[in-house]
């Protein structure tokens, strides 16, 4: 799976993966106990930078640049999402 | 090996942003603060951590998609951080208590000098239909929003 296991750009990828959950875990604690609503969403849109980041290190990982696609995606996706919920939170107070 | 060693420096410090910006919204009192770094620092990451990708591979079409991908984040964040930051001020979400300037509450009570509160834009439907030519940016907010409000009921 592991193209070579004992290069520098193995290593490096596997402390960034390392790095990577950690802050995600801090995140997901902003996220689960943000005092308002709009925390929760600033949260998540870091949430889905995050999670493109360990797209980008699994792809350094395993040697299979196909995830880039999923990136790509991803970031699309978390941008209308961020765009709705704050387009919902303006509009849709009253 | 040269490729190597840049593209370890590029993930090792994309990472780095990754976990500052979130100590950073763990850590900060604010949302606007929070806002800040993570709006920044996720996306200085992201876009490190993808030009480490690049230099791995070191491909042409690798690299042209990483562009792109690079290009529509520098687009998208800031667009999204001020759309979040927008929504959450009309929420009226509290300040910290040691913030310096807020020129916003000054600009829109500059505006409508009669609301006191700067949240207090609620409007009723006989404002919305019979806009004054007076206040013109300020009226047009609220017929908008009146507007919609109208279909919704």
């Amino acid at each position: 799976m592991f193209a070579d296991s004992t290069s520098l750009v193995h290593l490096s990828a596997t402390i960034s993966l390392a790095l990577l959950v950690v802050a995600l875990f801090a995140a997901l604690l902003r996220l689960m106990r943000g005092p308002a609503l709009p925390d929760r969403v600033v949260a998540l849109d870091l949430v889905s930078a995050l999670v493109i980041g360990i797209i980008a290190a699994y792809c350094v990982l395993t040697g299979i640049s196909l995830f880039l696609n999923a990136a790509a995606l991803l970031a699309l996706i978390s941008f209308l999402g961020t765009v709705a919920f704050a387009r919902y939170l303006e509009k849709g107070i009253r | 090996m040269i490729l190597e060693i840049i593209s370890s420096i590029f993930l090792l410090a994309g990472s780095v942003f990754f976990l500052i910006s979130s100590i950073g919204i763990l850590r900060f009192p604010d949302l606007y603060t929070r806002m800040h770094a993570a709006t920044k620092g996720g996306a200085f990451g992201a876009v490190l951590m993808l030009m480490g990708v690049a230099v791995h591979f070191a491909e042409l079409w690798i690299s042209i998609e990483v562009l792109l991908v690079i290009i529509f984040i520098f687009l998208t964040a800031p667009v999204a951080g001020h759309m979040i930051g927008r929504a959450a001020y009309l929420l009226n979400t509290p300040l910290w208590n040691d913030t310096v300037i807020d020129e916003w509450c000054v600009d829109l009570q500059h505006e409508q000098s009669s609301i006191p509160s700067r949240m207090d834009t609620a409007p009723s439907i006989e404002q919305a239909t019979s806009p004054s030519p007076d206040n013109e940016g300020v009226q047009r907010r609220e017929t908008d929003s009146g507007h919609s409000a109208a279909q919704e009921n």
